[in-house]
């Protein structure tokens, strides 16, 4: 028929219609119709009027649309599977069935797309993590085969397939009491397994168990709901839950993080309904999220299933315990482990007492991991945050949350690390628990490097993921060669993938603090090299990332005494952590101290004592006073204020400071010891000698005991200090021993171009010197000399030291003509020096030339470098100091000859001094003995 | 989908202003987004009943937001139900393909308290539409407009450019041809 026609057919179906249907054949008659018009308008006309046509139709289009909707994507194939059906749809997509069509063998599947992945990158990150799920072989776990992306790019996941029923249909039919137990403990197994390999299934409820022909249970969606759940579409916002209300932990309820206590919660459920209760009453989630499961014999009571009525009375005790531990609100409250509650279960099974009525035994346990969290926090959430495998994932969605958000999933994420840690041990014997809860720091990171192997192999991510953390955690407890073993496989991992470059940067830099801590300066400034040149590039949108490196390459270039460049890198270093605001703060307090050690280096005191009282100022606001980090910078400070003669200032600080220590950080810590040592330095230069001495010896046996043999340097630097002390009290003797062995430590833990070593030389040189020893004296004041030559730059004070002793030596040797020669140039070198020496150091300088005045008879200039020596040291020691009577003593025999009487006095001020002072056998004694 | 993020603002601007490459460029972002809003749609879950013409309702007032005047509005909501139905029918044309080929089980949902509806229906639909529109192209149109975008007919009378009665008139024919072709 032609379309005009078709005109006419339509007018005259509206003419129809516009009037009943008596009607028509009236208004039919002004318009002529062919035969087959006619026809075709009856048709029409028959259709228009039946009524329930017009709905049928809309209804059938609507329904062809939405059936088309729904199946929009369906492919026939996916891979080398062919798809046969479909099994379901859930939340996160569409189940089907599938079958291998490669002609290779059979094998039935389960395929499960997951709609609406957005990103690349989300997919990617699916891909990594659907490897470790594969990697869960366990007869209860539905094995993960696979996966893909479909042509339309969306991630699918291929499982095992199950041939089972449903929980809820296994349940329908009456089952023995022992039958369910039973069944709950593999389920419980399966669990266990996969925490033990960091996989946490998320989302356990009875339709997400199948149960075989021979009663054996099978898990399904291991781990499943994160990897969705991980995802954030494109802005839609659209994204919903994945988690199944009625069977949610209170946490997820709340949209808190969920670990594996919230797995815990979840077989607490489980074994609830399995025991006859139904879970009705949680589908309000605000009641679900606050009140406690039902006690299951009550539940069981109240059944309307016969056969669990008639096994409700043997619930009572036991198994409603099991199931309150398990379902306690409080997730720390909870088993602490999967395995602790399959425990349980199976003492049941054998008629042995549960742990769970026997009190909270498992406080120690958790205990003990939290005192550790506490002082290692950072690096154990890093840890748990590898465990959980959502370090990047939740970082993410972490930034889109508001800050009280972020806050709870920070407390979450601390209880997720008391949780693993005391998971760490489950496997333990629960009657060893009191064991287990002595165990050190040390041995609870071996047992978590142990863990390690767990990881399988085909999971390198994971594996470096979790090395990398515990490496961070070594160094954090002052183990660096561990810290190294593992950041260095970690790093092989990382620098293969393109995406993790911050990780790579991370890790260089806690790399080359770890170097730092072993004294390996070449090495530690190599990885701080690799992270710099790794960070700069990115310096615009990650400027703190960029501020950390500088900051160990600082360190490096310090140690290796290259003080501009060192001072350079921490410049720049805080001028980002400044333009970072808020979250540079942590970063700015670090590059204040730094600066003041490089300052101190240089031998810039004051300036360093600036640095130091602003990182003091910048740690207490943000960290508080009783932060070990803070500490740090407080006992410099005090150091520096001794060092710069101000004794009674430094003792102040440290009076206030060392209680602060032993609280926190114990008296067997490092920390305490050093810093009974730095004590004992200020006392000695206060003149309170025997409290030094007190202080000291305190320090250094602790160190004894902690370190055995193997001293360290710091202790080395304890020992030193304690030799000057006896020196000064003219305990000769010991003084070179003292001297000797600090010397020894030194030379075995620094670095040779270390200027400790030179000190160590140098104070030993003297003691020799007063000993007679020349020429080991010697050798050591050359070596000394030589190392401060090559590590300081021209003008450095400290350079005048070893020249003065090779005046003193030549001076002991007689060989006034190499000492007239040193004399001049040591003269020459203080006029010239732009920073003067430290007062004590100043004042020794001075004594050795005034001797030297002497020996030449040029008496006049022998009083007058004394008279400055003495003003010099007046500074910086108290008046009753035997450092100043000595040199009075000095001051006396210079002028005896000419001025009698002042000799005498001066020699009556010395004596009241050094008569206490002094030990019994001290040789300056025989100097004010005679007359 | 192109890697340079299209301004669909832009786009709707100068669609609007008469450009013809922009219609067809429009088109094809819009044909892709409504594919995307539907896959998301599912994925969240619920009734499979997915109403077509909720989704073009979204995705309009996604890409105009609040601010347009009725009339492009109206336009842009003809531009979208074509595009729906775009989508619909090569999906449908697509698992009619895989079937023939792949010799794979005849897949349904159901989810809707009918007969039982299978994709083909849809392609039924979509050619006794076409032969619609080679006898009166205008009622097909307001048949797709009404059906596929949803539209009421004051909103589909200013893109035909006719009065609202005449929409009512082309509706009702319009449904009595297809339910009359439909059936035999």
């Amino acid at each position: 028929m032609s379309v005009l026609d078709y005109a006419r057919v339509r007018g005259a179906f509206d003419a129809c219609i516009a009037v009943e249907s008596e009607r028509r054949s009236a208004a039919l008659a002004a318009i002529s119709l062919s035969q087959d018009e006619r026809a075709e308008l009856d048709s029409l006309l028959a259709a228009h009027d039946a009524h329930a046509a017009h709905d049928e139709m809309s209804i059938r289009i609507r329904a062809a649309a939405a059936n088309s909707i729904s199946a929009l994507e369906r492919p026939a194939r996916l891979g080398p599977w062919r798809i046969t059906g479909e099994i379901g749809e859930g939340g996160m997509g569409v189940v089907l069935s599938a079958v291998r069509d490669d002609g290779e063998y059979e094998q039935s599947v389960a395929i499960k797309v997951i709609r609406g992945f957005s990103s690349a990158a989300a997919r990617d990150r699916l891909r990594r993590e659907r490897q470790i799920l594969a990697s869960l072989e366990h007869p209860n776990i539905a094995r993960l085969l696979g996966g893909g992306s479909t042509p339309g790019g969306e991630p699918y996941l291929v499982m095992e397939y199950v041939d089972g029923e449903p929980l809820g249909e296994w349940l329908a039919r009456a089952q023995p009491l022992r039958d369910r137990i039973t069944l709950f403990a593999a389920i419980c197994r399966a669990v266990a397994f996969a925490h033990q390999r960091l996989v946490v299934h998320r989302d356990l409820k009875p339709a997400n168990v199948l149960v075989r022909r021979n009663g054996s249970p099978v898990l399904l969606d291991f781990g499943i709901a994160k990897l969705v759940e991980a995802d954030d579409t494109a802005g839609d916002g659209t994204r919903t839950h994945t988690m199944t209300p009625a069977y949610a932990s209170p946490e997820q309820l709340r949209g808190e993080a969920v670990t594996t206590a919230s797995d815990v919660f979840g077989l607490g459920l489980l074994l609830f309904v399995l025991l006859g209760g139904d879970v009705r009453q949680r589908l309000d989630p605000l009641r679900a999220a606050t009140t406690s499961v039902d006690s299951a014999s009550n539940a069981a009571r109240n059944s309307e299933h016969a056969s669990v009525r008639a096994f409700a009375p043997q619930l009572r005790g036991d198994l409603d315990a099991i199931v309150r531990q398990a379902t306690r609100l409080d997730p720390t409250r909870r088993y602490p482990a999967a395995t602790l509650l399959l425990q349980d279960v199976e003492a049941w099974l054998d008629g042995r007492p549960l742990a769970a009525r026997a009190g909270d035994h498992w406080y120690q346990l958790r205990k003990l991991a939290y005192q550790y969290r506490a002082v290692l926090a950072f690096g154990l959430l890093l840890m748990l945050a590898a465990a959980g495998f959502t370090a990047q994932l939740a970082v993410e969605r972490n930034r889109a949350r508001s800050a009280e958000a972020r806050a709870l999933q920070e407390a979450a994420t601390a209880r997720e690390v008391v949780a693993f840690l005391t998971g760490m041990f489950a496997d333990l014997d629960p009657r060893r628990s009191p064991d287990t809860a002595n165990l050190s720091a040390r041995e609870l990171l071996d047992r978590g490097r142990a863990n390690l192997d767990l990881v399988p192999a085909s999971s390198p991510q994971a594996r470096a993921t979790l090395q990398r953390s515990l490496g961070d955690v070594y160094r954090a407890s002052s183990q660096p060669q561990q810290a190294i073993e593992l950041l260095s496989q970690a790093r092989a991992v990382f620098a293969a993938d393109p995406a993790a470059a911050a990780d790579l940067i991370d890790i260089d830099t806690v790399l080359s603090q770890a170097h730092n801590d072993l004294l390996d300066v070449d090495a530690a400034l190599a990885a701080a090299e690799r992270a710099v040149a790794a960070a700069q590039p990115r310096e615009q949108i990650d400027p703190q990332r960029f501020a950390d490196s500088l900051m160990s390459r600082g360190v490096a270039r310090q140690r290796l005494n290259r003080f501009d460049q060192a001072m350079a890198d921490f410049e720049r270093a805080q001028a980002l952590f400044e333009r970072s605001g808020e979250q540079g703060r942590r970063g700015l307090t670090s590059v204040l101290h730094n600066r003041g050690w490089v300052a101190e280096a240089q031998g810039r005191n004051q300036e360093a004592l600036e640095w130091y009282e602003k990182a003091v100022l910048a740690k207490r606001a943000l960290l508080g006073e009783d932060n070990p980090f803070t500490f740090n910078s407080v006992s410099a400070q005090a150091k520096v204020l001794a060092f710069l003669g101000r004794n009674q200032q430094a003792a102040a600080v440290l009076d206030a400071l060392i209680p602060r220590v032993a609280r926190v950080l114990g008296e067997r810590s490092l920390s305490y010891r050093l810093l009974q040592g730095e004590l004992g330095s200020v006392l000695q230069d206060l003149g309170r000698w025997s409290d030094a001495e007190t202080a000291y010896l305190r320090g250094l046996e602790i160190s004894r005991a902690t370190e055995g043999d193997a001293l360290s340097a710091r202790t080395a630097a304890m020992l030193n200090n304690l030799a000057t002390l006896r020196e000064e009290r003219g305990d000769l003797m010991r003084a070179e021993q003292g001297y000797r062995e600090s010397l020894t430590v030194r030379l075995r833990t620094l670095n040779p171009a270390d200027l400790g070593i030179a000190r160590a030389q140098g104070n030993l040189a003297r003691a020799l010197i007063q000993r007679g020893e020349l020429v080991e004296a010697g050798q050591l004041i050359e070596q000394a000399s030589a190392s401060r030559r090559a590590a300081l730059p021209a003008g450095h004070p400290e350079l005048l030291v070893s020249d003065a002793q090779h005046l003193e030596w030549q001076l002991a040797r007689g060989d006034l003509g190499a000492a007239g020669v040193s004399a001049g140039q040591l003269r020459d070198g203080l006029a010239s020096t732009p920073t003067a020496p430290a007062p004590r150091s100043n004042a020794r300088i001075l004594a050795v030339l005034a001797r030297h005045a002497r020996a030449i008879g040029d008496t006049q200039r022998a009083v007058a470098l004394l008279q400055s020596a003495l003003e010099k040291l007046g500074t910086a020691l108290p008046d009753n100091h035997p450092g100043i009577a000595l040199l009075r003593l000095d001051l006396a025999e210079t002028v005896r000859a000419s001025d009698p009487a002042r000799a005498r006095s001066l020699r009556a001020q010395a004596q009241a001094v050094l008569e206490v002072a002094l030990v019994a056998d001290a040789p300056q004694r025989a100097r004010f003995r005679d007359e | 989908m192109s890697n340079a993020p299209i301004d669909l603002g832009e786009l709707i601007t100068a669609w609007h202003s008469g450009k013809a490459e922009a219609e067809a460029v429009l088109s094809r972002e819009v044909y892709q987004l409504l594919k995307r809003m539907a896959g998301a749609r599912l994925a969240q879950g619920g009734p499979a009943t997915l109403e077509a013409t909720g989704l073009v309702h979204e995705a309009v007032a996604r890409l105009l937001g609040g601010n347009s005047d009725w009339t492009s509005r109206d336009h842009f909501f003809a531009l979208v139900a074509m595009q729906m139905r775009a989508v619909l029918v090569d999906g449908a044309r697509r698992r009619s393909a895989d079937k023939r080929g792949g010799g794979a089980a005849h897949v349904t949902l159901g989810g809707v308290a009918d007969p039982v509806v299978t994709e083909d229906s849809l392609l039924e639909l979509h050619e006794a539409l076409l032969r619609l529109s080679e006898r009166d192209a205008r009622a097909a149109r307001v048949v797709e407009l009404t059906y596929f975008g949803g539209m009421r007919a004051h909103e589909i009378a200013p893109v035909l450019e006719v009065s609202d009665a005449t929409i009512e008139r082309d509706l009702a024919f319009g449904r009595s041809w297809l339910k009359r072709e439909l059936s035999t």
